[in-house]
This record gives C-alpha cells, sequence and structure tokens, in this order.
C-alpha cells in the first residue's frame, strides 16, 4: 500500500464524513480533528518501505506514488513537516464547533490540508506552488460565505497567490534548466529576485498581506487564522526546503540578508499597525504578522539555531493563536470596535483572558509559550545582528504594551457588565488553552522533538 | 496537423483582440464568448510545443472553464455584481490609450531575452506578454469583481502559455488546468453568494 495515497484517500474520506455530518457541528467538528489526529500518527510514527505486524496481518507501506510520470514522495525530510500540519489540524478543528464556525469548514478544512501535505509530497518540489494556489482556493470557501458574504480579501489573496504560483515555477524551471550557480551571477540574482517575491507573497510579508486586514472585517476570524496558520507554515516549510536544496542559494549572504530584512520591516510595521488599530481583529492579523516577522528574523540569522527557533516558534504560534482567536471568536460578537468593547471583558471573563495570554504569547512575555522561542532568538542575534535583536524587543515591549492597553479596554468601566451566561464547554475550552499556554511557557521542550525530526529531514542546512 | 504552424501570426493578433476586447468592454455573457476565442487561440499557440492531446486538453479546459463562466453568470445577467457600486474613473479613451501603453510594453519585455534559457517562439512569447500585461490592466481597474476574475482567467492564460514551452509534460497541463478550473469555481461561487446576497438585500459593501 502507498502511503501518500493513503494520506490522500482517508483525508477525501474524513471530509466526506463531515460533509455528510455538517448540521451537527459537534459530530462534524470532532471527526475532522479524530481525522486530522489518526492521518498525523500515521505520517509520524508508521515505519515505511519495511513490513510490519498489524495484529497477524502484514503490512507494508511504500513511500512513493507515481501519477502522470511525477511522483509523490514520503520521504524523511516531508514527514514531520506533514505531521506537523495534521497535528495543527486536529488542535484547530475542535474549537470550530464552540465558536460555531461555518458548517463546511471542517471538511474544507481537511481537504486544505491534503493539498498542502501534496504540495511538500510532490517531486520536483517546484509543483508545489500550484498545490498551494489550489489550497488557497479551496480556503476561498470557507472564508467567503453566506453568513460573510463580501469576499474582497479573499480575491486579492487567490490574485497574490497566482502571482507567486507562477513566480516559483518559472524559477524553479530556471534553476532546473539553466543550471545556476554562484558563478553565473547575473541569472542568480534574476531567480533570487523572483523567488523572493514569490516566498513574499506565500508568507504575506508586507505589502503582500493588504488582503489579510479586509479578510479579518469581512470573514470568521477562526477561519482566517487557520487559514493563515496553514498557508504560511507552507510557505515557511517551502522556503527551508528551497533552501535546503541548492547550495548556491545557502552560500549568497544576499539571500539571508533579505530574509532578515523582511523580517525587520515585518515586525516594525505590524507592531506600528497594531497600534494604531481601533479593530480587535485587524490587531490579531497584526499579531500574526508581527510573529511572521520574528519567524524570518530567525531564519534569516542564518544559524542551525535560528532555523531550529523558527521551527519551534512555528510550533507553538499554532496553539497561541488558536487560543488568541478562541477568545476573540466570542469577544467580537457582535461589535468590534474599541469604543464598543469597554467592559465586554466583565461580560466574557474567560474570553477576554484568553485572548489577552495569546496575545502575550505573540509578545513572548516570560511564562507564556512564546516566551523560550524569542529568548533563545535575542541569544543568537544579539552579539551578530543588533538591529535584528532590537527589533524582536522592540516587538515584544510593543505587543506587550497593546495587551495593557486592550486589557483596559476589555475591563475598564461601562455600561452594564452583567456577565453573559457561557455554557461549560466554550468555557472549558477558553480554560484549557490558557491552561495550555502558561503550562508550555514553563515545559517549552514540547516542540524539541519534532525540531529535531525536521532538523534530520534538511540535513543540508542543520549540518 | 503541422500546417497549424505556418499560421502562428493568426492567434497571436487574435489574442491581442481578445485581450484587448476583455479589458475595454463590461464584463458581459457576451464577452464570455471572446474569452472563448483566447482559450482557442492559446492552445493554437501551444501546438509547436505540446502534443496533440495536450493541446486539446487545454482546449476542453478552455470550453469548460467558459460554460461554468457562463452559467455562474448568468444568475446575474447583465446587471452589475450585487455589491459592486464601487468605480474608478477609467472611461473607454483612457482604457484604449492604457492598452495602447501595455502593448507597447508587452512587446519590448517579449523581444527581451527574459526568457533566454528557453526556447519559446516570438509569437508565443508576444501573445503571453500581451495576455499578461491585458490581465494586469484588468485586475488594475476593475474594482468590480468581474472584471477582476477575468483578469485573473488572463493572467493564468498568459503565464501557462509561456510554462507549457519550458515544461510540456502532461503532469502540467493537468496542474495547470486543475487551477484553471480551481479559479473558475471559486469566482462561480462568489458570484453565487453574492447574487443571493444581493437578492435579500444584505449589500455589505
Amino acid at each position: 500500500m502507498n502511503a501518500s495515497l493513503i494520506i490522500f484517500f482517508f483525508t477525501a474520506i474524513y471530509a466526506l464524513l463531515c460533509l455528510l455530518l455538517r448540521h451537527q457541528r459537534m459530530a462534524s467538528a470532532l471527526v475532522a480533528a479524530t481525522g486530522a489526529g489518526s492521518i498525523a500518527a500515521f505520517v509520524l510514527f508508521v515505519p515505511l518501505d519495511e513490513a510490519f505486524l498489524f495484529g497477524e496481518i502484514s503490512i507494508k507501506f511504500t513511500r512513493e506514488w507515481i501519477i502522470l510520470g511525477r511522483m509523490f514522495s514520503m520521504s524523511e525530510s516531508v514527514r514531520p513537516l506533514i505531521g506537523f500540519l495534521y497535528l495543527a489540524g486536529a488542535f484547530l478543528f475542535p474549537p470550530a464547533w464552540v465558536v460555531r464556525a461555518n458548517r463546511y469548514f471542517p471538511s474544507v478544512g481537511l481537504l486544505i490540508l491534503a493539498t498542502v501535505a501534496a504540495s511538500l509530497m510532490v517531486d520536483p518540489f517546484v509543483y508545489a506552488a500550484a498545490f498551494i494556489e489550489l489550497a488557497a482556493m479551496g480556503a476561498v470557501f470557507v472564508l467567503v460565505t453566506k453568513q460573510n458574504p463580501k469576499s474582497t480579501g479573499a480575491f486579492r489573496m487567490l490574485i497574490l497567490y497566482t502571482f507567486a504560483m507562477f513566480s516559483i515555477l518559472f524559477t524553479g524551471s530556471l534553476l532546473e534548466v539553466a543550471g545556476i550557480t554562484s558563478a553565473t551571477p547575473v541569472l542568480a540574482q534574476r531567480v533570487t529576485f523572483m523567488l523572493g517575491f514569490g516566498f513574499a507573497i506565500l508568507m504575506t510579508v508586507p505589502p503582500f498581506h493588504l488582503w489579510m486586514p479586509r479578510s479579518a472585517d469581512e470573514s470568521d476570524p477562526y477561519i482566517l487564522v487557520f487559514i493563515l496558520i496553514i498557508l504560511q507554515s507552507a510557505g515557511l516549510f517551502f522556503l527551508l526546503r528551497f533552501l535546503n536544496s541548492y547550495i548556491w542559494l545557502r552560500e549568497q549572504a544576499l539571500i539571508f540578508d533579505g530574509i532578515r530584512i523582511a523580517g525587520i520591516m515585518t515586525t516594525i510595521l505590524a507592531v506600528v499597525f497594531a497600534a494604531s488599530q481601533r479593530d480587535i481583529k485587524k490587531l490579531m492579523v497584526y499579531a500574526l504578522l508581527i510573529d511572521l516577522g520574528v519567524m524570518l528574523i530567525s531564519i534569516g540569522s542564518a544559524t542551525q539555531e535560528g532555523f531550529r527557533i523558527a521551527l519551534s516558534l512555528c510550533a507553538v504560534r499554532v496553539i497561541a493563536l488558536g487560543v488568541l482567536v478562541l477568545g476573540l471568536s466570542f469577544l467580537s460578537n457582535p461589535e468590534l470596535r474599541a469604543d464598543k468593547m469597554r467592559g465586554v471583558g466583565y461580560k466574557l471573563p474567560f474570553a477576554a483572558i484568553a485572548f489577552l495570554v495569546g496575545l502575550l504569547s505573540i509578545a513572548g512575555t516570560p511564562l507564556t509559550a512564546g516566551f523560550p522561542g524569542r529568548w533563545s532568538l535575542l541569544t543568537v542575534v544579539l552579539n551578530t545582528d543588533r538591529v535584528a535583536a532590537g527589533t524582536v524587543i522592540f516587538s515584544m515591549i510593543g505587543l506587550g504594551v497593546l495587551v495593557i492597553r486592550w486589557a483596559a479596554i476589555l475591563f475598564g468601566r461601562g455600561d452594564g457588565e452583567e456577565s453573559i451566561a457561557m455554557s461549560r464547554v466554550p468555557r472549558d475550552f477558553l480554560i484549557g488553552g490558557i491552561a495550555l499556554l502558561l503550562l508550555l511557557g514553563l515545559f517549552p521542550q514540547f516542540a524539541f522533538p519534532w525540531v529535531e525530526k525536521v532538523a534530520s529531514g534538511l540535513a543540508n542546512l542543520f549540518l | 496537423m503541422t500546417w497549424l504552424d505556418n499560421y502562428m501570426l493568426v492567434p497571436m493578433i487574435a489574442l491581442f483582440i481578445t485581450g484587448g476586447a476583455l479589458a475595454l468592454f463590461k464584463p458581459s455573457l457576451r464577452l464570455i464568448i471572446v474569452l472563448a476565442v483566447q482559450y482557442i487561440a492559446v492552445s493554437w499557440l501551444t501546438f509547436m510545443n505540446l502534443s496533440v492531446t495536450g493541446v486539446f486538453a487545454k482546449l476542453i479546459t478552455g470550453f469548460l472553464v467558459c460554460v461554468i463562466l457562463y452559467l455562474a453568470m448568468r444568475q446575474i445577467g447583465e446587471g452589475p455584481f450585487p455589491g459592486d457600486r464601487q468605480q474608478i474613473s477609467a472611461n473607454i479613451s483612457f482604457r484604449i490609450l492604457a492598452l495602447l501603453l501595455v502593448s507597447v510594453a508587452s512587446v519590448s519585455v517579449a523581444r527581451s531575452n527574459l526568457f533566454a534559457q528557453f526556447d519559446i517562439s516570438l509569437e508565443a512569447n508576444v501573445g503571453a506578454s500581451f495576455l499578461i500585461a491585458s490581465s494586469l490592466l484588468n485586475l488594475g481597474l476593475g474594482i468590480d469583481h468581474l472584471r477582476s476574475g477575468i483578469g485573473l482567467l488572463t493572467l493564468i492564460s498568459g503565464g501557462e502559455l509561456i510554462y507549457s514551452f519550458i515544461e510540456p509534460s502532461l503532469a502540467m497541463i493537468a496542474l495547470l488546468a486543475m487551477v484553471h478550473l480551481g479559479v473558475v469555481l471559486v469566482f462561480s461561487y462568489i458570484i453565487s453568494v453574492r447574487a443571493r446576497d444581493g437578492m435579500s438585500g444584505n449589500h455589505i459593501l
């Protein structure tokens, strides 16, 4: 049996089940989470290319699946990445039930995961750009819904991802056909530019982030965060695989300088924009961009420690953003403006605390899940790049101040602060999320095994 | 059908005419015929490099795109797209001027050695450059979703035309066909959601 085919087949089965159960939100969300979790377990733990006994039956899963002359391969380098995506799905699907996300979200979400997984498995891997474009198309189906019919942000995303797809496809072809090395500087420069353009779009580096605030305005925030986590992770993994595959890319200081500068600019701009926000959903988008900027700074450090930190930040952000948006989903109903949010924290205390703790984690405040990664990054860049280190500190202080500001708004005295009754399940989800973030702040080593697995797969980057 | 290779100027000119028409006129049901002609011209230009199967696959994809788009646009008829009230100042004379500028720019880009590493015919290069340039014009001028949607389809056609010379594999044809169909399905979905929303009087834009 073929491992790639099994992933696609079971994802399709679970997606179909979720579709059939769409009117029972709890069942649909739990099936999606169970499905994603079981596929993640399969990807991460089942031995490939060797027979093993399952009960009394001998089973052998092969890595490679060839279709139309192209191969989907579950190599050791992509297994932890695919496992991560499905685990992220398993973590993010259950709360979709309590926030009453669109009925089709679990099934479409699973299909998006499968498409992104295909982008990681396909060989030659430049084809990944087309699969990420297909994933972005899937995202439109859950960003634009009957409840949220405005489509400007989603359509902008689709246009930008189309540009990214062609940019990366052309770059990949130039790399394959023209044989670019550091000895062909003109071509190398052109490829670097095109590659930078494509990745900047995939990872929503400003100014290609413009669809995000618009989508925050127009779409369900929970779905938007799911889409952003998956697509940005896909972009990050794609970038790391590119760097791992082409030696001349790794040898160019310009590439890492560019990534670092993009990270610094993204972080600074996002902090400034976040400070000027009166809309809590847009604040969430800029917090996400700050996190992205910090990740880019760690990749731009061009050190193994930096790559490891970027991967662990990528893992932690799933939980931090998940908790943040879970709280936000309750708070953002029905009024979003800061002047209308005064005292909302008294009405929905657990939601407000979840939102603030999520934001604190993204800020990298001590005792939250985001702190160890940022602290490690500071130790890496402090001696090599003071500007980058200053930017990380600026983001921590800037976002920390914003947390205080929003806490003052949410828990400021307004009119009629009687608390809104919240049923037990959403409250348990919120408390569980807050506890998890604090627990990960105390025991940050949870992501280490995964990071090491990725590192062993990308052997050229992690020599 | 190698005789078609002798008339490659025809599809190139057709691309200029169809691309121009799509950029100049208001998107309507009738313009879908123009889009269909554009797909035929693109398929014709790929005859030089692709197998007959590949060309027919492209042609069928193009017709499917047009049929899906027609069915979607029939929901809103000739009327404006629900919710698209904003217009920017781009009258017909401005559009003609802009189109002339992008035509000149696209021809000069095609004549430069941007894709010198690949064996791309001049007609295909010029045609694809014009398609990409006119699609950018559509995307730039179009605040309305219909124009942007057609612009996006044109952009993919242009990129696909060049890419078919770079990698003429069946896998790539299939993948780009999926992209084409995916985009038009997304676009049709948006039209149907917005049309329903418009009918219920729940405009938000």
